[in-house]
C-alpha cells in the first residue's frame, strides 16, 4: 500500500477551496470572510506549529515532558471551558479540571497502557493524540451540558422547587434537569456510533487509509477510539453535573438561584 | 410553634428594597393565619422563608425552639409542608404525583386514595394526568400532595386565587376542615380579604417588610 506525502505546494492549493467558500460568503452577503480569513490563517499557523512541536517532542521523550504537556492541555482546556459558559459559576474550572482529570486518567490507563501499549507506556507518539481527543470531547460535552443544564433549572424552577418544598435531596430535585442535559450532549456522540462508517469515515480512520495503512488495521483502531471517545464523553457529562449540583444547590438543600443569573457575574 | 425573630429578606437579586426587614412574628400552632398584602409586597418570598426555601439575609427562624437554619433539612421540609401559587407536578398521573411526593418525604407505603379523600376527590382520579385536570382539581391535587409528609405547618400560597367563588368557597371550607382535623398551623396567602376574613382565625398584613395583625 501506498503512503501520500504532500509538498507545502500542495497544501497551499487547499487554499482555493478556502477561496470559494470566501467568495460564496461574498456573493451572499453573509459577512464571514473576514471570520474565514482569520481561521484559515490561524489554522494553518498553529497547525504548523504544532507538527514541529510535536516532531521536536517526539525526539525528546520522556515522562516528565508527558506529564508536563498533559497538565498544560488540561488547565487550557479547563480554561476553555469556563470562558464558553454563558454564565459565570465560582468554582466551574475546577469542575471541568476534575471531570476531565478523570477521563484522561482513565483513557491513558485503558487504551493506552492496556490496549495500544506502546513502549515507554507514556509515548508521545499515542498519547498525545490520544489526550487531545479525549479533552477536547470531554469539554464539548461539558460545556454543552452545563449550559443546558443552566437553561433546563430556570425551566424547570417550579418544580424543582416542589420537589425539595416536599424534602426531596438536591440530587433527586435535579434529576430530571440533568437527565436532560446529559442527553442533549451526548446525542451527538450517541447518533455518531450508530451511524459511523455508513455516511463518513471518521477522521482517525480517514488519516490512518490515506498515511497507507491497510483499512481493516485503520478500523481496528477506529472502534477503540469511539469506544474511548463515548465513554470519556458520558464520565465528564456525569462527573462535572454531579459536581454541578453542589455548586447550585447549597449544604442547606436551597437552590442558588442568584447563581443562574447572568447578572452575577461579578 | 413558627417564630420570626427580626428576619431580613431581600429579594432574590438584593436590589430594591428589602421584602422582610426586622420582622418578628409568632405563628401559634394549631391557628389559621391569613396573610394579606398588595402584589409584589413580598408574600410568596415570606412563604418559602420558612419552608426553608430560601436562605434569610439575616435573623432566624425558630420551629418550636430550634432554629429551622441548623435542623436537617428534610425534616424542616417534612414537618412544614408548602403549597405554591402555580399547580407544578413531578409526575404525570395524579397517583405518580402522590407516590413520588412520598418517596421524597421519605415515607415508602402510602394509600394515594386517602389523601385525595382528604380533597374530597374521588379515587377515579388516580389515574388521570394532572396537567390535564381543571386549575381547581389542580390544586386540590396539590394540596393532598402537601398532606402526604404528614406536616405540622401547611403553608398554602393562594390557594384560592385562580378560582371561581363557588369552587374557591369549596377549597376554603376544604382546608378548614383539614387544618382543623389535624390541628395544623396554617398560613395562608391571600389577596381576597373577603376570604382571609372568612377563613384566618388570624388576618396578618404584610406591609412595608413587617407582618402585623389586622384588628378584625
Ligand atoms: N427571582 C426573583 N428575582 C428578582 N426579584 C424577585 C424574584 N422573585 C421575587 N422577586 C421580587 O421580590 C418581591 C416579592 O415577590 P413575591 O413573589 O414574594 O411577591 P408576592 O407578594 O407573592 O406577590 P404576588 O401577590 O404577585 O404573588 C417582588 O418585588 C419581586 O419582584
Ligand atoms: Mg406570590
Amino acid at each position: 500500500m501506498k503512503s501520500y506525502i504532500l509538498g507545502y505546494d500542495d497544501v497551499a492549493l487547499s487554499l482555493l477551496l478556502m477561496a470559494i467558500a470566501i467568495l460564496l460568503s461574498r456573493l451572499r452577503s453573509l459577512k464571514l470572510e473576514r471570520n474565514l480569513a482569520i481561521g484559515t490563517v490561524r489554522s494553518f499557523a498553529q497547525l504548523t506549529l504544532i507538527g514541529f512541536a510535536l516532531k521536536f517532542l517526539f525526539a525528546h521523550q520522556s515522562l516528565l515532558t508527558f506529564g508536563a504537556i498533559a497538565t498544560i492541555m488540561l488547565l487550557v482546556a479547563s480554561y476553555e471551558g469556563v470562558r464558553r459558559q454563558t454564565v459565570r459559576l465560582p468554582g466551574f474550572f475546577f469542575i471541568i479540571l476534575i471531570s476531565l482529570s478523570a477521563a484522561l486518567i482513565l483513557s491513558l490507563a485503558v487504551v493506552v497502557a492496556l490496549i495500544i501499549s506502546p513502549d515507554p507506556w507514556y509515548n508521545l507518539v499515542v498519547s498525545i493524540p490520544l489526550s487531545g481527543m479525549v479533552l477536547g470531547n470531554g469539554l464539548n460535552v461539558i460545556s454543552l451540558a452545563a449550559n443546558r443544564l443552566m437553561g433546563e433549572m430556570k425551566l424547570r424552577s417550579a418544580e424543582i422547587e416542589v420537589a425539595l418544598s416536599l424534602g426531596a435531596p438536591p440530587a433527586a430535585a435535579l434529576q430530571p434537569a440533568i437527565k436532560e442535559s446529559l442527553t442533549a450532549a451526548l446525542i451527538p456522540a450517541i447518533n455518531a456510533l450508530m451511524t459511523v462508517g455508513l455516511v463518513q469515515l471518521p477522521g482517525v480512520m480517514t488519516g490512518q487509509i490515506l498515511a497507507g495503512q491497510p483499512p481493516v488495521e485503520a478500523v481496528k483502531f477506529q472502534i477503540v477510539i469511539m469506544m474511548m471517545w463515548v465513554t470519556t464523553g458520558v464520565i465528564c457529562g456525569v462527573a462535572a453535573t454531579a459536581m454541578m449540583r453542589y455548586l447550585l444547590i447549597n449544604k442547606r438543600w436551597q437552590v442558588r438561584w442568584e447563581l443562574l443569573e447572568p447578572t452575577s457575574s461579578a | 410553634m413558627l417564630k420570626l425573630e427580626s428576619v431580613w429578606k431581600y429579594a432574590r437579586n438584593h436590589t430594591g428594597p428589602a421584602v422582610l426587614r426586622d420582622c418578628s412574628y409568632h405563628f401559634v400552632a394549631g391557628r389559621i393565619y391569613a396573610v394579606l398584602g398588595p402584589s409584589g409586597v413580598g408574600k410568596t418570598t415570606l412563604l418559602k422563608t420558612l419552608n426553608h426555601l430560601l436562605p434569610l439575609d439575616r435573623g432566624r427562624i425558630l420551629f418550636g425552639d430550634e432554629d429551622i437554619a441548623l435542623m436537617p433539612p428534610q425534616q424542616v421540609r417534612r414537618q412544614v409542608s408548602m403549597q405554591f401559587q402555580t399547580p407544578a407536578f413531578l409526575a404525570d398521573t395524579v397517583e405518580e404525583e402522590l407516590r413520588s411526593a412520598a418517596r421524597f418525604c421519605g415515607r415508602d407505603h402510602i394509600n394515594p386514595s386517602e389523601f385525595l379523600e382528604l380533597v374530597r376527590l374521588n379515587s377515579d382520579f388516580l389515574p388521570l394526568m394532572a396537567k390535564t385536570l381543571s386549575i381547581g382539581e389542580q390544586q386540590r391535587v396539590c394540596l393532598a400532595r402537601t398532606l402526604v409528609t404528614l406536616p405540622r405547618v401547611l403553608l398554602l400560597d393562594e390557594p384560592t386565587a385562580a378560582l371561581d367563588d363557588s369552587t374557591a368557597e369549596f377549597v376554603i371550607e376544604t382546608i378548614r376542615s383539614i387544618s382543623r382535623a389535624a390541628g395544623l398551623l396554617t398560613i395562608l396567602v391571600t389577596h381576597r380579604k373577603d376570604h382571609a376574613a372568612e377563613l384566618g382565625d388570624v388576618v396578618v398584613q404584610l406591609d412595608g417588610g413587617q407582618l402585623m395583625d389586622q384588628d378584625s
